[in-house]
This record gives structure tokens, sequence and C-alpha cells, in this order.
């Protein structure tokens, strides 16, 4: 999500609101509810064009535009908190229409995420992004379907129901639901990219995907978090899969790097170097 | 820790029924809306399935083409009169790729780029639609080039000879005359198209890009006033039209003359001209924020016409033989022919034909520069006997042109040398030529003979071409035959020769008569009066 500064500074206060606004919050219910309430004021944004850019207008009001939102969706959400917070969010300064929508929707993310951690899930929720993200990348033909715009978007969202509704915790449905039905975003596999770093850095991790052979033992999962972390500089979480294609040692991803220890690696680099 | 898994066949199992629940829906038509529009250009949310090229509908009817598919909108250059188009309009797609209808109903009519007519003439009666992108012929598709397509112009015809299947650029400054040398082109085809053998007939298409109204109009009118518009169509897109007509105008002229080089007929098209397109197509990729190049011009400003030209072609006997010949026109700023739209253009062209200005002053009309004009088919499309007498016209001229610069000095030069300016001069001067008057082959073969063999070297050089119309007539008149068989196109057989020199024997003496007589009453006059 590319923002120039103004609206990186104005995300950044809409998130502090969301934190003062969640923790008022006892269960973590409501929050889901305000999550709703937020991406569905987001979704009519994306396909409301003069709305959107009337909103974000930064050349008028900002109090005017806030009475604006308040009007238009007052009644239409399910708590108050909901509309104070779109309320604040489009009284801030934007520098782009696009961008009051993409921020809305990653304070919803952030919303939801919240929720998790108030539940103590929010470890599992990042687990479970990112064993889909695994399956996404072991069948292409899933992305592509996600990613089909022309095809009504609650068609999608039955396949990710028949798929995975029994399997995670509402909270990462809700989210890979989202993802799906969001029709101005990139494509899935870059929203489960950055829902995994969102989560992990609600606790100020940053994301290790690794992938192994074979299932890491407490001491060796624990050892390499360390190593890692020395390695880094700041705390990481890290995320293990089970893939025997690698045929031994590591593969590990973090952020934009990647350090290939596989023994499968290796082999095929030996392969070329003989065939030269 | 929870461990999601999936197995390949729950996978496989779900894609299965999530395929098959597909119905297509009947009346699901998709809706897009208006972002943004101004200057020609429209930004377009939703319509995910629009395809590059498409056409989209605006309300009111005014259509616009699909050219950037973005993220978030479609960028939509607007075809037509955008001043109705508002943000928050409803878009709706048609389905079609740009194409145009395409016949023989288009000949003798005047058109704009979607093909509607623009002449008052009432409808046309399309045999089909054409798309506007399809490609070029293969190299398999093709055959070489061999049958000439005669201008009427013997300074072209002679030297830089333009064959069936060509492309052929015509470059120059302003009002050099190079839409001159198109419409004599055009104009020549009349014989042929009145012969009625379809080997010989070729439709001409003109298409006006950018031009003033008044200059299409007056092409218009030379061409209708010569007879030749009833095999000519013209696909006019006037300076006063959106930059989206003057890109797409060369495609749709390209779209009507594949219809019928596929078909097995002969087509020649002139676009006039493509710097104007170029301009257009900048003005439409600055406003949909394409990164600019040299000159401001997008990167694939090569592309754009590169797949124009090489549409003109001469196709292989198992597709019909057809052709398509293009005269593409490029207008250059202080004779400058290394900026970027002219070279761009002469490295896909075979070859052009230079008008320069200081000639065009000087008098010399058509003001081709021999020097740097070039045929890259050449001898390949001339016929035999004009081969023979044209061989050493290009020599004879370079050689003319150095010297003539020397002897500007005015030194005293051997006799070779003053021949050799003589012979120089009395050659430019016949190959002048006045505006829409194309000559038939066999006149200019014996107009090209009687200057490169020396016959003309006793004559003045301002009646010279006195003399060749002379000689022309009589030849006409009293010596048919002879016309008739270097106009079977064989090299010139010695009693041919024969009967030419015996020809222009007699000219010249019923010409150096008149000619006393002539100077006599002027000095009677002069001194009587």
């Amino acid at each position: 999500m590319m923002m120039h500064s103004v609206s990186r500074a104005a995300l950044a206060a809409l998130r502090e609101r969301l934190d003062e606004v969640a923790g008022r919050f006892s269960t973590s219910a409501g929050l889901v509810g305000l999550a709703d309430d937020v991406y569905a004021v987001a979704g009519l944004l994306a396909t409301q064009p003069r709305l959107r850019r009337t909103l974000s207008d930064s050349t008028t009001a900002p109090d005017g535009r806030a009475e604006l939102a308040g009007r238009l969706f007052d009644g239409q959400l399910s708590a108050a908190s909901s509309l104070q917070l779109v309320r604040d969010a489009v009284g801030m300064h934007w520098s782009l229409p696009w961008d009051l929508v993409d921020a809305l929707d990653a304070v919803a993310d952030d919303a939801l995420l919240i929720a998790a951690e108030q539940d103590g899930a929010l470890d599992d929720v990042e687990d479970e992004l990112f064993r889909f993200e695994r399956v996404l990348d072991g069948e292409p033909r899933l992305p592509t379907i996600f990613d089909e715009d022309s095809v009504p978007a609650e068609r999608r969202v039955a396949l990710l129901r028949n798929l995975i509704e029994a399997k995670v915790s509402p909270v990462t449905f809700a989210l890979l639901a989202h993802a799906v039905t969001s029709g101005h975003r990139h494509g899935i596999d870059r929203a489960i990219d950055n829902l995994l770093d969102l989560a992990a850095a609600r606790r100020d991790r940053s994301v290790a995907r690794v992938i192994s052979a074979v299932e890491l033992t407490a001491a060796q999962y624990t050892r390499l978090g360390e190593v890692l972390g020395q390695l880094y500089g700041r705390p990481i979480s890290v995320r293990v899969a089970v893939e025997p294609e690698v045929q031994g040692g590591l593969v590990i991803r973090v952020g934009d790097e990647v350090i290939d220890g596989s023994v499968a690696a290796q082999l095929s680099a030996a392969r070329s170097a003989l065939a030269n | 820790m929870a461990e999601l898994t999936i197995s390949a066949d729950e996978i496989r199992s779900a894609i299965e029924s999530y395929v098959s629940s597909y119905s297509p829906e009947a009346s699901r038509e998709e809706v897009g809306v208006v972002a943004e529009t101004g200057d020609g250009i429209a930004r377009v949310e939703g319509l995910p399935s629009a395809m590059t090229n498409e056409l989209l509908e605006f309300e009111g009817g005014t259509l616009g083409i699909a050219l950037n598919l973005d993220v978030r909108e479609i960028g939509v250059v607007i075809l037509g009169d955008g001043s109705k188009i508002e943000e928050g309009q409803q878009v709706r797609r048609t389905g079609e790729i740009l194409s145009v209808p395409v016949g023989d109903g288009y000949l003798g009519r005047v058109v704009d780029p979607l093909g509607n007519p623009i002449d008052g003439q009432g409808e046309i009666a399309a045999e089909g639609r054409r798309a506007l992108e399809l490609q070029a012929p293969t190299v398999v598709q093709r055959q070489g080039v061999t049958e000439p397509l005669l201008t009427g112009i013997k300074a072209i015809d002679a030297m830089t000879a333009i064959g069936r299947g060509q492309r052929q650029l015509i470059i120059g400054d302003r009002q050099t005359g190079k839409t001159t040398v198109a419409l004599d082109a055009i104009i020549n085809q009349r014989d042929n198209w009145r012969s009625g053998d379809p080997k010989q007939q070729v439709r001409c298409i003109y298409v006006a890009i950018g031009q003033k109204g008044s200059t299409i109009a007056a092409a218009r009118g030379t061409l209708t006033d010569a007879g030749a518009m009833e095999y000519t169509t013209i696909v006019a897109a006037p300076a006063s039209d959106s930059a989206g007509f003057k890109y797409l105008a060369p495609y749709t002229g390209s779209a009507i003359g594949q219809h019928w080089m596929y078909a097995g007929k002969h087509v020649l098209i002139v676009f006039d001209d493509l710097t104007k397109q170029a301009e257009a197509y900048r003005a439409v990729s600055l406003l949909l924020r394409r990164p600019p190049g040299r000159e401001a011009y997008p990167g694939d400003v090569f592309y754009l016409h590169s797949r124009l030209l090489e549409r003109c072609a001469k196709l292989s006997d198992e597709l019909g033989g057809g052709s398509m010949t293009g005269l593409p026109i490029i207008e250059t700023k202080g004779n400058d022919v290394s900026a970027y739209i002219p070279t761009n253009v002469i490295s896909i062209t075979d070859g052009q034909c230079f008008l320069e200005t200081d000639l065009f002053n000087a008098g010399v009309r058509p003001a081709v520069n021999v020097g740097i004009s070039v045929s890259r088919v050449g001898g390949a499309a001339q016929s035999k006997a004009m081969k023979a007498v044209a061989g050493r016209l290009r020599v004879d001229l370079a050689q003319y042109r150095e010297l003539e610069a020397f002897a500007a000095f005015g030194s005293d030069l051997d006799k070779a040398s003053q021949q050799q300016l003589a012979r120089g001069a009395r050659l430019v001067e016949l190959l002048k030529q006045p505006a829409s008057s194309p000559l038939s082959p066999e006149r200019e073969v014996v107009s090209i003979w009687a200057g490169t063999t020396g016959a003309l070297d006793d004559i003045e050089v301002e009646d010279i071409r006195a003399f060749e119309a002379a000689l022309h007539e009589y030849l006409a008149h009293s010596k048919p035959a002879v016309l008739a068989t270097i106009a079977t196109g064989v090299k010139l057989a010695d009693d041919t020769t024969a009967a030419l020199e015996a020809a222009v024997a007699e000219v010249k003496s019923q010409f150096s008569a008149e000619r006393e007589a002539a100077r006599v009453a002027t000095a009677s006059g002069a001194s009587g009066a």
C-alpha cells in the first residue's frame, strides 16, 4: 500500500484512535462487529467514486465532511463507535481518495487482529494464515479462482467457506473472506502477506516463514528463533511448514530475504555444475 | 498450535463443485462508472472484464476505446465529442474489439475513422466488419514485389520506381508538394480502373489525418475533377477531430484496404500524414500518464507506425496475389531527416522520395532530391523499356549536381564538363512536371529516352518542355504504332529506336521553324511598334 507521507500520518493517527476505541470493548465480538462495519463502509466507497472523492476532498472543511459521513451512515452501522471511527477517518487529511479506502480496510484488519489478541488467539491466527498461504502456494488454481474479479464475490467466498471455515478461527475466516471480496487489492497472495506482517507487527515482531522436511523439535524451534533474532536484531516469530520436497535443511524467508539451505537446492546446484 | 491441513483431495473436490455450480447468468451486464473525464480521455471504474481496445459506450452514445487497463480503473480515449460526459455517468461494455465495416460500398465515399459516411450520400452497404488490430501477413504469406505501380511522374517512375506491395515514404518540409505527388499517383490509376481488368485495377484510399477541412475538400475536388473519385475512398480525420480519431484513422484505412487485398485485389493507400498521427498518439499517451520518451513521444511510437506499415504487402498466389502499396507522408522541420519520427519511418519503409524546399522554390517541381531518394525495390518494379532508358539518369543527374556547384565559380571548364552541364540542365528541366497531369508509361519512356540519349542537347533549356509536349503530340497523331509498341513494356528494339530518332528529327525541324517565326514576329513587333 503506497501512501504519501500525509496519508501515512493520517493512518497512524487512525490506528491510535482504534486502539483507544478497542480498549473500551469488553468482548471481542464487539470488535468483530466494528470491523464488519468499517469493511462495509470501505466497500461502499470503493464502488462510489463521487462519494469517495467528496469524503476525501482535503480542500473542504473536515467538519463538513465528517458531518456528511455521519448523516449518511447514521443508523446503518451496528455500533456507535464504528460511526465515530468512520467520522474520524473522514475528517483526516488524505493525499488521495483511495488512501481513505485503503486506510479503512487496514484499520478493520487491525480491529480483527486486536479481537484475536484479546482472546489470546493471535498466535493461532498468524499460524492459520501462514498455513493457508502454503496451501495456496501448493495449488495454483486457487489464487487464480479467488482473484477472478468477474465472478461474483459470494461464489468465491462460498468456495473459501467450503475449504476452510470449519478448520480455522472466525477471525482468520473473516480476514480471508474480506481479502477475497474486496475488489480493489492486488491479489490474495499479497493480501495474506500483508496480514501476516500486520499480525506479527502486533506483537512487535517480524515473521520468518520456514519450510522444513521434517517436524522441528522444540529445542530446534527455540534455537532457530534465537539465531534469527540475533541475525535481524529484532524478535522473530517463527512459522514452520513441513514439506518433504525440500528433502532436508531449511528454507527461511524473512520479509524480502530468502535463506535457502535446503538439500534440494544444493542438489540442483550440483546438478547444473556437473552439466557445465 | 492449531494445524490447518487441507488434503489435495479436498481441494480438488471443492474446486470441482465450484466450477460445476457455475451457470451463465442470462442478462448480467457489467456497468462501469466514470470517475474522471477531460481533455478527450476518461477514467472508468468497474468493468473488470473489459478487454484492451474494446469499444465502451458512454451515456448519449459516444464511444471510447479502453487503452489502459489499470488495477483500479480503465483509461479510455473518447472517440468524438467528450463534452457531454460527466463524472458519475454509467459506461457499458459493447463486447466488441475495435472494428470497422468494410466492402466495395466504400469506393467513392468520404468516411470518418469509425467507418461512418460524412459526405451526405447515404448509408454504406458493408460486406462485413474487420478488426483494426489484426496482424500483418507473415513471411510465408508474401511474395516479392515485381509489378509496377506507376505514379505518372517521370522523376519518380524513372529513378525511384514503386512496385505494388511496396511502402515508399514521401518526406519533406511543409508546402513542398508531398500531397500532390500522392494525389497524382492516385489519379494515374484512372486508366487502369477503366480497363476493367482486375489484375490492373488499383483501388485507392486517401487517409487525411489532422489536415484542414478545406485541404481535404480541395483534395476531394481534385480527385473528382480528374475522374479518380470513383475508385477512391477518403478516410477523413480533420484537425478539428479529437486525438482518438486522428490516432485511429490510418488503421481504419488499412483495414478497408486489407479487406480488398485479401480478396486478391490491388490497393494503394496514402497516409497524409503520419507525423500528425504520431502527435495525436503522443497527446493521448501523455494524458493517460504513460511515461514519455524521446521528444515526449511514448516508447511504442515506432510500433505505432511499424504495425501499420507492415500491413502493406504483396501476398502470395495461394492467398490470391493481392497487394497493398503504402505511400506514407512525413513532414520534416527544416529538412531534418534525422529527427525521431522521420528516422523511425525511414527505417520501416522500403525507400523514400525526399522533396526539398530549395528545389521547390527554384522551380524544380516535383522537388525530388535525387541524391537521397531511393527505392529499395527499384528496377525489379520497372518495365524493361523504362529500366533500359533510365539506367543512366541517376548517374547523369548526380554528376550534374556535383559539377553545378563547381561551375558557379565561373571558371573555364573543358568541353566534356560543359557538355555534362548542358545535359544535366536539360534533364532537370525535362523532369519538371505540372500537378495533376500524370503521363502514361509510354510517354514517360519516350521523354526519358530523349533526355538520356542526348536528343535534346541542341534544344534551348527553356524550350525543353514545349518540345517534349510537341514530341508527344506528334507521336500520338502520326506514329501511334510506335507508342503502342513501347506501351507493351519490352526493351526498345532497334527499329523502335530508329522510329523515335526519326520522329525527333521531324519535330525538331518543325519546332525550330516555329521558334524562328516567333522570334522574328516579336523582333519586328518590338521594332515596328
